[in-house]
């Protein structure tokens, strides 16, 4: 007997958006169940936030009061650095109700028991012409949105990995999904559904992204109808360990972001300082989109190291300086990074005579689900926030702006979902699509040891992703990664099996694995479709045959919908409320005449 | 997770319990050896055999930064984080419920 879990709004995830979006809900009367991959609190990405929460200026001086903040900002100041920096791609609309709700988001994580005294500081990350960032590390906001959901007495259930969405008369009825820790299917009936998944960064060997990130957000909604707006956008960070493996995928902010105060030098194999060819004035201090590209060119061409970066050195500065470079910085982005004590990898001493080897990650997603500024999307009943959903960012996001749109697109999320669920009436989900879709998730492993182990499938999916539709992308490169995940679609997802003697129902990561890889493939389907199409290089979409931004014809949304079972594509003009976009072609990385 | 790359150093001997035996009342251990290179975690070897010699070894991971504490473990006896604690040589390496 399968359990129904009745709901009057389903909340898929439960970080900063889908916590954000039960919270509001229940606030509006109605009762959320969230659904979570993982256990609140200790799951998804809000937990691996670096640093901040972004505002605009003005209103962290006159509204919190808070150090460093600059009154000469405003909203229409923020709006406009956001999509400059999204290239023109962002929904304006959407950014003007992001600035305008960006100080409530801040004021809710206060309110829920986010430690004030230590968020009086404000960071100045590039791209940003007045210091935004309120200063609101994961590990400190995390337990104020935790408690928040307990106080409002919201339904949580853990480990239980979403599939699919039901759907009846058009309109999303609910879910279905697998409990990881027993293996036991589940219903959840519901009046309306907000998903809340994040990006879909995992499809990446390197990715700052936690584990659970495998895009199966984007993936059900896609299934359900539901339309999925620039996806060719996947943002990367350039600066992760690729060496040692301890370290592997973990960010440096303090040598390569552009938040970072220190920066050291990137060098190729001839010791050539690259990034000269590609931003002589600013050189490593440009944006992140540039500075992946120019990194990602010399490992490609074969000039960088030895495991699969570049170098980052700081033998320019003196060694004197270099033992204190830390002593001045905030030791949770110094040498105690997240939970590492770094110089148990990387020696002090160490870091005065050799280079640091590094790449670029898959760090946030631009694109996702389409949605209004009321947070629908096209299908009735159904609803996204946060990093799932497309038009914010534009082509590529300004640091800091992932935890404001979490929190601020969640409670949108939560609050006209809560307005939808209380005047809808309850509709039954279909017997035919809950058998189907539970035959298709239990197959893998009811097929046990007759088929093909997704293990090393994920590792050649993700081989491909990077090589061929990662930061530097030819039309060559596009095209072969397309034939090939036809070939892995067709040849190798059917087969999908755990292997022999592994049939266990207790947390099988294999049979995780064998369900996540069909929403990985999709995916990374979207992001290689979008990007041949899209002949130009904007911000995180860079293809080598075509450098320039090509503002008069292709300032456009790709738009991703499924029609009779194939993936189509078309484009539409982006939303555009203020500020135009320049009329011209222009180089990458430029914004103006 | 990516791929562990390089040569490695050594071969190191990795006991990890895999269940109970309620009869016997004694736990199971399971032995793998695994290429060992400085500066590989916890997690990276616990990784290596999923990925490498037996993937019916399921982790519970997250963030592998050491924020989300979702990885935790007990390793030669002490309750560690796998994603950040350096893996040392051999080690035995049990669940954290049997610790709490």
């Amino acid at each position: 007997l399968v359990e129904v879990i009745e709901t009057e709004l389903l909340v898929i995830g439960s970080e900063g958006a889908g916590a954000s979006a039960a919270i509001e809900a229940a606030r509006h009367g109605v009762e959320p169940t969230i659904v979570t991959k993982g256990r609140i609190g200790h799951c998804g990405a809000t937990v691996t936030i670096d640093g901040d929460l972004d505002v605009d200026s003005r209103s962290l001086h006159d509204q919190f009061h808070l150090k460093g903040a600059d009154p000469r900002d405003s909203k229409a100041k923020f709006f406009e650095d956001m999509v400059r920096g999204g290239k023109f791609l962002n929904n304006q609309r959407i950014v003007e109700t992001h600035v305008e709700d960006a100080p409530k988001a801040l004021q809710a994580l206060i309110d829920w028991g986010a430690p004030y005294p230590e968020l009086n500081r404000v960071m100045h990350a590039s791209g940003h012409t007045y210091a935004r960032g309120a200063w609101c590390p994961g590990p400190k906001i995390t337990p104020a949105y935790v408690n928040e959901v307990r106080k409002q007495n919201v339904k949580v259930v853990e480990d239980t990995m979403v599939t699919d969405l039901l759907t009846n008369e058009g309109r999303v009825v609910g879910a279905v999904g697998l409990d990881l820790l027993t293996g036991a299917f589940r219903i959840f009936r519901s009046k309306a559904v907000v998903i809340a998944t994040g990006g879909g960064m995992r499809i990446y060997p390197y990715t700052t992204a936690p584990e659970e990130l495998s895009g199966d957000g984007f993936a059900m909604a896609y299934r359900a109808g539901a339309e999925l707006i620039n996806m060719e956008f996947p943002m990367f960070l350039p600066g992760v360990f690729v060496w040692p493996p301890g370290l592997t995928s973990v960010d440096i902010p303090f040598i390569l972001s552009t938040a970072g105060e220190f920066q050291g030098w990137m060098l190729n194999r001839n010791g050539e300082r690259f990034m000269s060819r590609w931003a002589p004035k600013t050189m490593e201090w440009t944006t992140r989109d540039i500075c992946s590209v120019a990194m990602m060119t010399e490992i490609l061409e074969g000039r960088g190291s030895p495991h699969g970066g570049i170098y980052v050195s700081f033998s320019h500065l003196p060694k004197n300086l270099v033992d204190h470079l830390f002593d001045w910085m905030d030791p949770e982005i110094a040498w105690k990074y997240g939970g590492f004590d770094v110089e148990k990898y990387v020696s002090k001493e160490g870091l005065r005579e050799n280079a640091l080897e590094a790449a670029p990650a898959c760090h946030y997603w631009n694109g996702g689900i389409r949605i209004t500024v009321n947070s629908e999307t096209n299908v009735p009943g159904l609803f996204a926030g946060g990093e799932v959903q497309g038009g914010t960012m534009g082509a590529n996001r300004l640091s800091g702006n992932a935890a404001t749109e979490c929190i601020v697109w969640g409670l949108r999320a939560g609050r006209f979902a809560a307005e939808y669920s209380s005047k809808a009436k309850k509709l039954d989900y279909r017997e035919s699509q809950v058998k189907e879709l539970q035959a298709k998730l239990r197959k893998p492993l009811e097929d046990e040891g007759k088929g093909i182990s997704p293990v090393p499938i994920r590792l050649e999916l993700q081989k491909l992703a990077w090589e061929k539709v990662g930061v530097l992308r030819t039309t060559e490169g596009l095209q072969q990664a397309i034939s090939e995940i036809e070939r892995i679609k067709k040849e190798t997802v059917p087969k999908l099996s755990v292997s022999a003697g592994n049939s266990s129902t207790t947390y099988n990561k294999e049979w995780i694995h064998a369900i996540e890889l069909p929403n990985m493939l999709l995916v990374l389907e979207m992001v290689a479709r979008g990007a041949l199409m899209r002949e130009e290089s904007r911000g995180a979409c860079y293809r080598r045959e075509y450098p320039e931004t090509d503002y008069p014809n292709w300032t456009k949304e790709t738009v991703i919908a499924k029609v009779r079972d194939q993936m189509t594509f078309r484009t539409e003009p982006v939303t555009i409320t203020k500020l135009p976009p320049p009329t011209k072609k222009l180089p990458y990385g430029a914004t103006s005449e | 997770m990516s791929e562990t790359k390089g040569t490695s150093e050594r071969v190191i001997r990795v006991r990890v319990m895999r269940g109970y035996d309620a009869n016997a009342k004694e736990r199971i251990y399971k032995e793998y050896e695994v290429p060992f290179t400085r500066g590989m975690s916890v997690l990276n070897v616990l990784d290596y055999i999923y990925t490498h010699l037996d993937h019916s070894l399921s982790i519970y991971y997250s963030c592998r930064i050491g924020r989300c504490n979702a990885c935790d473990t007990v390793v030669n006896g002490k309750t560690a984080e796998s994603c950040t604690a350096p893996c040392e040589g051999d080690m035995t390496i049990e669940p954290i419920a049997l610790k709490r």
